[in-house]
């Protein structure tokens, strides 16, 4: 069988989701054998030079002009880019400040106003540059959802995309609804699940962590929480926690 | 006369007695306070005061999400169905209704493996009810869609045998039994909120467009319908080079319940509304004319914005032009 | 293998025998069932739909644009739009799939027999409709005129061109071929009416009132040839649309191709116009 050529890195981010691809120590062999990694400096050096890829899978928001240089390599270097986690998808939490912040105040606030500021702009996801194959979403991914990819990728194909609201896999699970029962500042209803109700299963709301899901109801959302005595700030504020923009007027 | 009737005394003997059949599962309350079926490790967790459990029975006959097929050599073959021997008891008579339903569209032609490997090895115990407001099942209705039904009766509970099984439990259970009063009557069985005229789908009600408008597609209503079992089927490949194919439970209000390459044929959530309608009170082939709401009240309890699907039902009062 | 899978649960292994291109994005695949799966496809209708497996990304649902041939291989048409068909086009000869089926009901021949035939076809609806051709031209003495009316967006889309100008000239077979639009480029050789399919039915001539039409085509296509067909005399009765849904399980269970109360894994995929007024969403 052939193997697979792969590229797996990171722009503006933790590492966490690379580590999350790290953490799936039983099936790493198994991926080993049907992938060569060919550049994935987090694990081991690699040379990105004349390379070739039939995917990378990029970590990770665009944030400075290194980011950008790396990604238009990655993309003219494979055939297919996976947008991995929430940062190359939606911006992550690196862009939380994106609408409410400049720029130079938040790189003042870090490195200081007497100190030459790196070269950087708001974080955006991968999509705003290049052309994206596949995504996988999450704050960190489910190791699940990297595993399948990673195989689909191997078999040639890429795996099903299924589109419900952390709700459904929440009351799935039979969990205590958060929202309803407690009032709580839950975003379980548009809120992409696939995480098997993660944080809300040990009383934890939904934060967001993956995004949108598909025709969320925004505004409904939106009426729903402000119902429950929650101010428009706070809501917007976590909201954009992991994705700065939504249309709060979105009904379908 | 023959022995039917449970002192409340002997509820916890008879419990075990229940063990013999199978691994016992009853109403119990999470950590976190929802009413659930699990199992009953200890008598004491009964909770059989309970309403309604946030997802019916249905769990066990379809599970959330179940391997179907596998593939590791090349060709398909069945996934392993899990099934035991299991007794479900205090199950209420609109969850029995559920599964008789459910029974209807899986047991039918062409029966599915897994539900009914399942189905066969579970024995229903039945338990009457005290309804709350957001039941709407007629009052006094006992369901026989099961082996064995418990109607609380004075100081314990009369015992109707609806099955072989059912029999079986009560002459295992002969010692604990005593003679009671003479059984009641029979009473009403079967789904409780009739079957809807169609064309009451496109009907001019204002709240068709205040339901598609507020509805933000959580899916809880069908998750925790006891009737709902719209499907998804996905395959998965495998880092071993064979592929994994699962069924999920689906709902008919998210945007690709009906989407096809390249189109939706129920692209907006007015569209869905009418489907879910149309498919939960009118039923589709070969269940047309059968409505499938067994009044649990579920949705109603579980819909983030109240929508009740039944007010669609009922002529609208007149509204300002 | 000594036990035999549910059918219509488990689908038989079947290989691919070999692949033909008919446009940049539509290929026919011949497909050679395992033996088990044989009897079952030899009973199929023109019209009932088969549940491909490709390993690795699913199953879709298809009719296959053949009659089973007596070496027992099916052919199926597909284009590349999504997981599986992308999947399903990269695979080599020998490539291992799965298959189940036939399900559905398919055409009513029985009832169709003495009668004519117009069959109207747009796009990669052909696909159902060759099968059902295929079946007249092999009973060729059973059935009245036959007329095939196809419209493709474009001449390089349209397939089968060169086989359907073949079985028109060996007589037997009316065919209108219609493109939606003519590049100036096209090339000499070959030549067809550029319009609309509804366009070619204006002015054609035929006994409505014995006439069976087989439509099938994208979504747009049916309610303005229905009303076409209707308006020239044809019954709704007699009016058969191949549809297309998203089956997920092909026994009706999963309820994603439910139009209106029907399910069209059971009661279609062919269906009668007349079954489907005041189902607004069926077309």
């Amino acid at each position: 069988m052939k193997r697979l050529k792969l590229a797996i890195t990171g722009l503006t981010a933790c590492s966490g989701c690379q580590l999350t691809l790290l953490n799936c120590e039983d099936e790493l062999p198994e991926l080993l054998e049907r992938c060569e990694l060919i550049y994935f400096p987090l694990a081991e050096s690699g040379d990105l030079d004349e390379a070739s890829f039939d995917a990378a899978i990029v970590e990770g928001a665009v944030s400075t002009p290194k980011d950008l240089e790396l990604l238009f390599k990655l993309r003219n270097a494979s055939r297919l880019l996976v947008a991995y986690g929430t940062c190359a998808l939606f911006g992550g939490v690196a862009a939380m400040n994106n609408r409410v912040s400049a720029r130079v105040d938040l790189l003042q606030s870090v490195f200081g106003t007497g100190n030459k500021l790196p070269d950087s702009f708001p974080p955006v996801p991968l999509g705003n540059f290049v052309s994206v194959d596949a995504t996988i979403t999450g704050c960190p991914p489910e190791t699940c959802d990297i595993v399948a990819m990673v195989a689909a990728l191997a078999a040639g194909t890429l795996p099903p995309a299924p589109s419900y609201p952390v709700c459904t896999e929440c009351r799935s699970r039979e969990n205590l609804c958060l929202l309803l029962e407690k009032g709580q500042l839950c975003l379980g209803p548009v809120v992409q699940g696939g995480c098997n109700a993660r944080c809300p299963a040990t009383g934890i709301v939904c934060e967001g962590c993956r995004g949108p899901v598909r025709e969320a109801n925004v505004a409904q959302e939106l009426e729903l929480l402000l119902e429950r005595g929650f101010g428009r700030d706070e809501i917007e504020r976590r909201m954009s926690r992991f994705k700065p923009e939504w249309n709060y007027g979105q009904r379908s | 006369m023959e022995k039917n009737f449970l002192k409340m005394t002997r509820l916890v003997q008879f419990l075990e007695t229940l063990r013999l059949f199978g691994e016992l599962h009853a109403p119990t309350i999470s950590e976190s306070g929802v009413y659930r079926f699990s199992p009953l490790d200890d008598p004491a967790e009964l909770r059989l005061d309970y309403h309604r459990t946030q997802i019916p029975p249905k769990k066990y006959l379809l599970p959330f999400r179940e391997e179907i097929l596998h593939n590791a050599t090349g060709s398909y073959r069945e996934g392993h169905s899990g099934a035991k021997d299991l007794v479900l008891f205090g199950v209420h008579s609109c969850d029995l209704e559920g599964i008789a339903y459910l029974d209807r569209v899986f047991l039918a032609d062409a029966a599915d493996p897994g539900y009914s490997a399942r189905r066969s090895r579970l024995t229903l115990v039945g338990v009457s009810c005290e309804p709350d407001d957001f039941c709407f099942c007629p009052e006094e209705r006992e369901s026989t869609a099961c082996d064995l039904f418990l109607g609380a009766s004075g100081e314990g509970f009369h015992l109707a045998c609806h099955s072989a099984r059912g029999r079986a439990v009560v002459s295992a259970a002969d010692h604990l039994l005593e003679q009671g009063p003479p059984l009641p009557p029979p009473r009403f069985s079967g789904p409780c909120f009739p079957p809807q005229d169609p064309e009451l789908r496109f009907s001019d009600h204002p709240l068709w467009q205040k339901f598609a408008s507020t509805c933000v597609s959580c899916g809880a209503c069908s998750v925790c319908c006891p009737t709902c079992y719209c499907f998804d089927v996905r395959e998965y490949p495998t880092l071993s080079g064979g592929a994994a194919r699962i069924r999920e439970w689906d709902n008919c209000l998210f945007v690709t319940h009906g989407e096809v390459a390249g189109a939706n044929f129920r692209p907006d959530r007015l569209d869905r509304l009418r489907f879910r309608f149309l498919h939960k009170y009118c039923g589709f082939t070969p269940l047309q004319g059968i409505s499938s709401c067994v009044g649990c009240g579920r949705c109603k309890e579980v819909c983030p914005v109240d929508i009740d699907l039944r007010e669609l039902t009922v002529t609208p009062k007149r509204v300002q032009p | 293998m000594n036990q035999q899978p549910h059918s219509q649960h488990v689908p038989f292994a079947a290989h691919l025998i070999e692949r033909r291109d008919l446009s940049e994005d539509t290929a026919l695949f011949r497909i050679a069932p395992d033996e088990g799966a044989l009897a079952q496809l030899f009973s199929f209708v023109p019209g009932q739909f088969v549940q491909l497996s490709v390993p690795g990304a699913g199953e879709i649902p298809i009719s296959p644009a053949d009659l089973p041939t007596p070496e027992g291989t099916l052919e199926l048409c597909v284009r590349r739009v999504g997981h599986v068909t992308e999947l399903l086009h990269e695979l080599q000869p020998g490539a291992t799939l799965g298959l189940r089926g036939p399900f559905g009901s398919g055409f009513p021949l029985k009832e169709m027999a003495g009668r004519p035939v117009l069959l109207l076809a747009g796009g990669l609806g052909i696909a159902p409709l060759r099968s059902l051709l295929m079946h007249l031209l092999r009973q060729r003495d059973s059935y009245g005129d036959i007329t095939l009316m196809y419209g493709a967006k474009q001449p390089r889309l349209m397939l089968f061109r060169e086989e359907l100008a073949a079985l028109a000239a060996a007589g037997g077979l009316r065919l209108y071929l219609t493109v939606d639009f003519a590049p100036e480029t096209l090339d000499g050789g070959y030549s067809c009416a550029v319009g609309l399919l509804p366009d070619l039915l204006k002015g054609f001539r035929f006994d409505a009132a014995t006439t069976y039409a087989a439509v099938c085509g994208p979504p747009p296509l049916y309610r303005c040839l229905v009303a076409d067909l209707e308006r020239a005399g044809v019954h709704a009765e007699r009016i058969l649309l191949s549809l297309e849904r998203r089956m997920r399980c092909g026994i009706g269970r999963c309820c994603h191709c439910a139009l209106g109360q029907k399910l069209c894994c059971l009661d279609g995929p062919v269906f009668r116009a007349s079954d489907l007024k005041g189902i607004p969403e069926a077309l």
